[in-house]
């Protein structure tokens, strides 16, 4: 039986380029629905894999600004929710 | 019976066809099957002897649903039918399913003469649109919690 939930990391196709080869990687999410009803395949870009022409090899990851920026902004204005809310209970407590 | 192993245009043999259950149910399996890594990263595009690829986040979703039933009434009516009984009997069955892909660009690969190197791609639309709703709901929770106290503190002086 297939898991409900799958990360795998997927190699794409080696792109030769001037300084050497680079393989790009992805990572990829699978949510099965249950009786086989369906899916929700997430996919994201991992990094890329840079091979240079002399044998050495490193590993460049692909970072999602926009994503970090909207946790940023989720994860302020809960603190700041629960700032106001500690401010109403303590000014509470005092009276 | 050779009719049944034929294969239409859309890949599925006519025996597949008609038994619309199976049919979706290899779709959806073949859905997730597929889809490896494709869509992630673009085609090369190669300009002044530098090579772009574009790397995007990319969401499918897909489901479908199916149903059916039957059934009977049985009842006697002698006038019309002559004491006979009449059977009236019914099945039906229904389905429907749909699918959504949406994608978002996130950076793009450039792979110059001697280095290659990640060039993020910042959305500042979503990011304006995820800051006002920030300060919406900060400014909610503001009115929420501090205006009691405020209120309360109006009632003590009146």
């Amino acid at each position: 039986m297939a898991r409900l939930l799958q990360r795998t990391t997927v190699p794409g196709r080696p792109i030769p380029v001037a300084s050497g080869t680079i393989v790009p990687l992805a990572r990829r999410w699978l949510l099965r629905l249950p009786g086989d009803h369906g899916g929700l395949i997430w996919k994201r870009p991992l990094g890329v894999l840079v091979r240079g022409s002399d044998g050495t090899e490193r590993r460049l990851a692909v970072t999602d600004w926009t994503r970090i920026g909207q946790l940023a902004l989720l994860v302020g204005a809960l603190m700041a929710a629960f700032v106001f809310w500690r401010g109403r209970s303590g000014g509470e407590g005092s009276d | 019976m050779s009719e049944d192993k034929e294969q239409t245009p859309s890949g599925f043999s006519v025996a597949e066809i008609s038994d619309p259950v199976s049919a979706v149910e290899r779709t959806v399996e073949r859905f997730l099957k597929t889809g490896e890594g494709e869509g992630v990263y673009g085609e090369p595009i190669e300009h002044d002897g530098t090579l772009l690829i574009p790397a995007a986040e990319v969401l499918v979703g897909l489901g479908f649903g199916l149903g059916s039933g039957a059934g009977s009434d049985v009842e006697k009516d002698p006038e019309s039918r002559q004491g006979r009984p009449v059977m009236d009997e019914g099945a039906g069955g229904g389905g429907g399913g749909g699918g959504r892909t949406l994608s978002r660009p996130v950076a793009v690969i450039v792979a110059g003469e001697r280095d290659v190197r990640v060039e993020p791609v910042v959305d500042v639309t979503k990011l304006g649109m995820a800051a006002l709703t920030a300060l919406g709901f900060m400014v909610a929770a503001w009115l929420r919690f501090i205006s009691p106290r405020r209120a309360l503190r109006e009632l003590k002086n009146a």
